[in-house]
């Protein structure tokens, strides 16, 4: 599983993610509107999972260990209150 | 699961109803923004639901769809009848698929292959898209550096030292909606572009909400500056050439304008300008950035810092305008700005099926409420009479409650029928598409005209009316409307028109068929009429016109094979007047030669159902209700044992009487069959057994009470019609038991 929930309701991204997984990552923001999203032990993320990251805008811990996505990418960490 | 199945189909049968509605809306207006917006919306919660019930082909349809869809909505693709046609045939598949799910739970073996192949059918409409937007863009080079190019270099690159001898690009790169699904990922181009010196990515359209997000569908636009040649550039980005534009900066060396004045100045103007209310928070949020951005780069930290902080507030409150008086605030002050327009609260919600009007349900609540008050002056009234008070008082007050609840229990009724109660629009609204499709046989091009959907009849009514509204359509499309040609020649408009009409009608509900075709002519009617032998010559000269044209119902006329030919109607009319006489309605018909002709149905607003079984005594039928049935049981004669003058049979330790019907109702006996029939009522006179002669069926039907001469008969308490137009007489159990 490179999309899981951990224990304690973090939002781990690991390893390659791949175009698949923006359903499952897209389905755990969902049910878990408030969790964080981990990031730091994804090697590879694919774009459609950057552009749920963009829209569902989670928190995000850590540096993504997709150095092209780290240096490029910037996510906000600002979490709107009402979403 | 089955709960879950059973929503997903009706949800499933309701979407498919909206885009079918959609679709032939969208074919009469192409241009309707609101009604592809809807379509949209509509394929992909089609797509969303089955994801859910786990359907992969029809996952894989309504994707496809959706994206065609898609391109409709964004202007690359154009709304053609050749889209309406596929669409709809997906639209069928979709519905054929909801049936074999409710029959067998599974999708039929084939759905696989019907899937792909309708997938890629529909697929078919792309490419002429693909050639428009590659004919347009390709050579992908206007030379003219774009503004969000200049801002990007100077926002990114301020304090880099960019190799002044090297080319510079900029690259914008708008991923088509289905690149994900053609196995893009956009962002690689970048990964694997040399050269990157500034990225910005962006959704193309505001995001949707989070639970109408589709992680498929690609909603990006990225921007990028790289050190590259323009040609290299190109090469790079060969495969997704179309939606990528490609354009030569010059580096920026030495002249330093006040490019961060102008950045900030953009931002704060397209803070002030109206967003649309989905769009506000992205257009803050990416102003913000900018603007902090732009402020850091230029070492102005305090700045980006108040920004960014103004930026987080707006996002709070959703006013840009606090965003855009620190931007102001920031760059020195200055002007005052008209007060910032605040954003329309979003309207477009797309209108969830609430199956029963909250307003019925609240009027339920509201007198549930005054019975339970009704129901507490009863305790009061108790407690009068234990404290023994007089007896005239306490009949009056008892008068007064009664009254009170009397009405209450009326009013809650009606409220409760009233549940019962649906808008016509759930039978007019299949007609667009059937009149469509009759008519592409028929090439008459008829206008159908829906009039007073929102009149409301009884569930029972609204479920029964179509098959007999059809055969009404069918006839008034076949052989009423005519070719336009023929209508030019007769003066008239060229396209036919079909006005399917509700009203009310007293406590009913009058639904008229009326269309502006040929009429029916009375005296072919007559000439039928006599040839068929169902009046003699004489008879048929003093029927007058109207007389003349009932005979369109009688059974028997209709079978003449060549009416359809003799402009008239008939065919099947008989058969709808049983339907409509079955819901307890009736109907007629008025036509005037060469004008058109108009049916009526003149239904009951409410009425309900009962459920009966058809029992068979020697030569009759008759229908027992089912309320009262016990149960019905074959047993071996043997069973049935002599007491006294009667007869009996033990049934679960229990004695129970039994009666002949034939008996009661004074018909001949019939020899005694292998095992005798019986049927166990509950009736005012305890549990008994009635021995039939043979079990019929059991049915819902429409009970019409007695009236007429048959109002004074004993043993039967109503009348119903039987499939084939026969009448069912209903006995009355209690009456014939007694």
């Amino acid at each position: 599983m490179s999309v899981r929930l951990d224990e304690g309701g973090t939002i781990r991204l690991e390893g390659n993610c791949p175009v698949e997984e923006a359903e499952s990552l897209l389905a755990l923001l969902q049910a878990h509107p408030n969790a964080a999203v981990d990031w730091s032990e994804c090697q590879r993320l694919h774009t459609s999972l950057v552009q749920v990251l963009l829209a569902a805008s989670p928190e995000i811990q850590g540096t993504c260990a997709d150095s092209f996505i780290s240096q490029w990418v910037a996510l906000k960490s600002v979490r709107l209150p009402d979403s | 699961m089955k709960e879950l199945l059973e929503q997903f189909l009706a949800e499933t049968r309701e979407l498919a109803q909206r885009a079918t509605d959609d679709l032939l809306l969208l074919e009469a207006q192409p241009d309707n923004g609101a009604v592809i917006d809807g379509l949209f919306r509509t394929f992909h919660t089609l797509k969303g639901s089955a994801d859910i019930i786990g359907l992969p082909p029809m996952s894989l349809v309504m994707h496809v769809g959706e994206d065609v869809v898609s391109a409709i909505r964004d202007g690359a693709l154009p709304c053609s009848p050749a889209f309406v046609d596929q669409a709809l045939k997906l639209i069928d598949l979709v519905n054929d698929w909801a049936d074999a799910l409710e029959a067998h739970g599974v999708l039929p073996a084939d759905a696989d292959q019907v899937a792909a192949s309708t997938a890629s059918s529909l697929r078919t409409v792309f490419p002429s898209e693909q050639e428009a937007k590659a004919g347009s863009s390709v050579s992908v080079a206007e030379d003219d550096a774009p503004d969000w190019a200049e801002a990007m270099l100077e926002v990114h690159c301020q304090g880099h030292d960019l190799p002044g001898d090297r080319d510079l690009v900029a690259i914008a790169y708008d991923p088509l909606s289905n690149a994900y699904f053609s196995g893009d990922d956009p962002l690689d181009f970048f990964r694997r572009l040399a050269g990157l010196v500034a990225l910005d990515v962006a959704p193309q359209r505001p995001w949707p909400a989070a639970t109408e997000l589709d992680p498929f569908e690609c909603n990006l636009s990225i921007r990028a500056l790289a050190l590259q040649s323009k040609e290299d550039a190109l090469a790079h980005f060969r495969s997704v050439g179309d939606q990528v534009r490609i354009y030569s900066l010059k580096s920026p060396k030495g002249e330093k304008t006040d490019l961060i004045a102008a950045v900030l100045g953009e931002q704060r103007r397209l803070l002030l300008v109206d967003a649309a209310p989905d769009a506000l928070l992205g257009r803050i949020g990416s102003a913000a950035r900018t603007a902090a951005n732009a402020l850091r780069s230029a070492g102005n930290q305090l700045g980006a810092d108040a920004v960014e902080k103004a930026g987080v507030q707006a996002l709070v409150v959703r006013d840009a305008g606090l965003l855009a008086e620190a931007i102001e605030t920031v760059m020195g002050g200055g002007s005052a700005q008209a007060p910032v327009p605040q954003a329309l609260p979003s309207i477009a919600q797309g209108d969830r099926m609430l199956r029963i009007e909250a307003a019925k349900v609240d009027i339920i609540a509201d007198l549930a409420g005054e019975l339970v008050i009704a129901r507490n002056g009863f305790a009061h009234l108790v407690r009068h009479a234990e404290a023994g008070v007089d007896l005239a008082d306490l009949t009056h007050a008892l008068r007064r409650q009664y009254a009170t609840f009397d009405r209450l229990t009326a009013a809650m009724h009606s409220a409760a029928m009233q549940l019962r109660m649906l808008p016509l629009k759930q039978v007019f609204r299949r007609f667009p598409r059937l009149v469509r499709e009759i008519d592409q046989e028929l090439g008459k091009d008829v206008e159908l005209k829906l009039v007073g959907e929102e009149v409301e009849a009884d569930k029972a009514v609204i479920e029964k009316l179509y098959e007999p509204l059809l055969h009404i359509v069918r006839n008034a499309l076949d052989h009423g409307c005519e070719t336009p040609s023929e209508r030019r020649a007769a003066g008239k408009s060229a396209r036919p028109q079909l006005t399917l009409r509700a009203l009310r009608d007293g406590n009913g509900v009058r639904v008229e068929i009326e269309d502006d075709g040929r009429g029916v002519d009375p005296a072919v009617v007559r000439r039928i009429a006599v040839a068929r032998g169902l009046l003699d010559k004489e008879a048929a000269a003093q029927l007058s016109s109207e007389e003349a044209l009932q005979f369109l119902f009688v059974p028997g006329f209709s079978t003449v094979s060549q009416v359809s030919k003799l402009s008239g109607r008939g065919v099947g009319m008989d058969a709808v007047r049983a339907g409509v006489e079955e819901l307890g309605g009736r109907i007629s018909l008025s036509s005037e030669l060469g004008l058109g002709t108009k049916v009526c149905l003149h239904l009951p607003g409410s009425l309900l159902m009962t459920g009966i079984m058809t029992v068979v005594v020697g030569e009759e039928q008759f229908g027992i209700p089912l309320d009262v049935i016990v149960e019905s049981i074959r047993a071996a004669h043997a069973r049935i044992v002599p007491i006294r003058q009667g007869r009996a049979i033990v049934l679960r330790d229990r004695t129970v009487p039994i009666i002949r019907l034939s008996d009661r109702l004074s018909l001949p006996q019939t020899p005694p069959g292998r095992d005798a029939h019986i049927v166990v009522v509950s009736t005012d006179s305890g549990v008994l057994g009635l021995e039939v002669d043979a079990f019929g069926s059991r049915m819902e039907t429409m009970m019409k009470p007695l009236d007429g001469l048959l109002a004074g008969m004993e043993n039967y308490v109503g009348t119903t019609l039987l499939g084939d137009g026969r009448v069912l007489l209903v006995l009355d159990v209690n009456e014939v038991v007694r």
